[in-house]
């Protein structure tokens, strides 16, 4: 598993990739310099609070879905997952590794997320108490690592049930297209949701007041999504319908 | 040794392979024979694990997966990444410590190591894939339609692979060049249908038949 863990970062490394990853940087920080371009940073009491994670993060939950779809599915789509099928790797080989890849880079991202919002408050001098405070606390990381885990695993479960990028990505943005379409309808009813990541990705968990009941519903979720995605692995065969 | 018995493929009630049995031992080069659509490619994805059977497929190997070479008709390469990263990357896959530079210039890449693999010619990616089979010496080689694609310097080269160490592999090649067949299969496996029609040494078929064409158009048309 450790190897083809290794191959699956040799795999990250092209120029696609890292230009993909770059858009990504960008459109991140560029969402973070619009939200917070009327705020004068020398003036912010490490009390305040700016709400800025939402619409930066929904930045980068969006394009990294988008780039696990590309990833994995040019998988199938080169049929190079048969090549590792075949020099000898288990479809459960497989399938661990894909999980342990999304687990990490889900984690680096969100290392990357904190530590850049920290160097550009720093950078446009804010408090150094303050940014502490408001970008190092533990249950916004996790917040944030959860809400990147399950986008990623719900763009891998798109790509080994589809199979093809365009189907994966059109299943994916009808999704969003349909979320924002009910937060919408819950507005006008005057139903305002609390607006985290994970509560935007699975509304009606808006609904479950417990923290710890929250945790329940996430962790069947995420089994859920890791039930079908072993099973689609499984299931690999390369056999041309007839 | 690999064996082989009562295999059954079937995809929707439809029975691609039905009720393929043979027995092969190493050193013996099998030459799968039949005509377009006789189960020959899913004869041998079903051997390197790439689709459901039912029936028993015997390596007399541990691990034996681990020592499989396979070149499919079309070959699978990472097509973004250089020849010498999609060979480096079945070394890592295969934890082989091996010496790069001579597997590349054995089989003519070394001037295109740095080349994408999406840049090369049907006949450099073929004899790429042929590399990729063989990098870590594996004891078993599969080779589907191996002669596709390949130019006459590039042909020359996979009949050097054949015919270097064969004694210690067990090699099984599926194509439709009979030349190639004759001139280095041990035994043959004749497919139509999906079933196995015949299955002998050449010598036995040459003494029965007098040329390899006849015994062709007898169990394969």
């Amino acid at each position: 598993m450790k190897k083809l863990f290794y191959s699956e970062l040799i795999k990250l490394r092209t120029k696609t990739n890292i230009a993909f990853g770059s858009v990504g940087i960008c459109l991140y920080l560029l969402t973070i310099v619009l939200q917070t371009n009327k705020i004068d940073f020398n003036d912010l009491q490490y009390t305040n609070s700016i709400r800025i994670d939402d619409l930066s993060i929904s930045v980068i939950e969006f394009v990294y879905t988008i780039f696990i779809i590309v990833f994995f599915t040019k998988d199938f789509s080169q049929k190079t997952i048969y090549r590792t099928l075949f020099e000898g790797k288990s479809r459960v080989n497989i399938f661990y590794s894909s999980i342990l890849f999304i687990v990490l880079l889900s984690f680096v991202i969100t290392i990357f997320s904190r530590v850049s919002i920290s160097i550009y408050f720093m950078f446009k001098g804010a408090n150094i108490q303050y940014i502490y405070n408001s970008f190092f606390q533990i249950n916004q990381i996790l917040l944030v690592f959860i809400s990147l885990y399950l986008h990623s695993l719900i763009a891998l479960l798109l790509s080994v049930s589809t199979k093809k990028s365009q189907w994966a990505l059109i299943i994916f943005f009808s999704w969003i297209l349909f979320s924002g379409l009910i937060n919408i309808v819950l507005l006008k009813n005057g139903i305002d949701l609390p607006n985290s990541p994970i509560k935007k990705l699975f509304l009606y968990i808006g609904f479950i007041k417990s923290y710890f009941l929250q945790i329940i519903v996430l962790f069947l979720e995420q089994t859920v999504f890791l039930y079908f995605i072993k099973r689609s692995y499984l299931k690999l065969s390369w056999l041309k319908k007839r | 040794m690999l064996q082989i018995k009562q295999l059954n493929v079937e995809i929707q009630d439809y029975k691609i392979l039905k009720d393929i049995n043979f027995k092969i031992n190493i050193g013996d080069i099998l030459g799968v024979i039949g005509s377009n659509g006789s189960g020959k490619s899913t004869l041998l994805r079903t051997i390197v694990n790439l689709i459901p059977y039912s029936g028993s497929i015997h390596f007399d190997l541990k691990n034996a997966h681990h020592f499989i070479g396979f070149v499919p008709e079309e070959p699978i390469v990472y097509i973004d990444l250089s020849v010498s990263d999609n060979l480096k990357l079945t070394l890592l896959k295969q934890g082989i410590l091996t010496n790069l530079d001579e597997i590349l210039k054995r089989f003519n890449l070394f001037h295109l190591r740095k080349k994408k693999a999406r840049t090369l010619s049907m006949g450099q990616t073929k004899r790429m894939s042929i590399a990729l089979a063989v990098i870590n010496n594996p004891k078993i080689l599969l080779f589907d339609e191996p002669l596709n694609g390949l130019d006459e310097t590039s042909e020359l080269l996979f009949y050097q692979l054949l015919a270097t160490n064969p004694h210690d592999k067990l090699i099984i090649i599926s194509s439709h060049n009979l030349n190639l067949i004759e001139d280095f299969c041990t035994k043959l496996l004749f497919l139509k249908n999906g079933h196995s029609t015949y299955f002998s040494s050449l010598k036995e078929i040459i003494d029965e038949y007098g040329s390899l064409n006849t015994a062709y158009k007898n169990y394969c048309l």
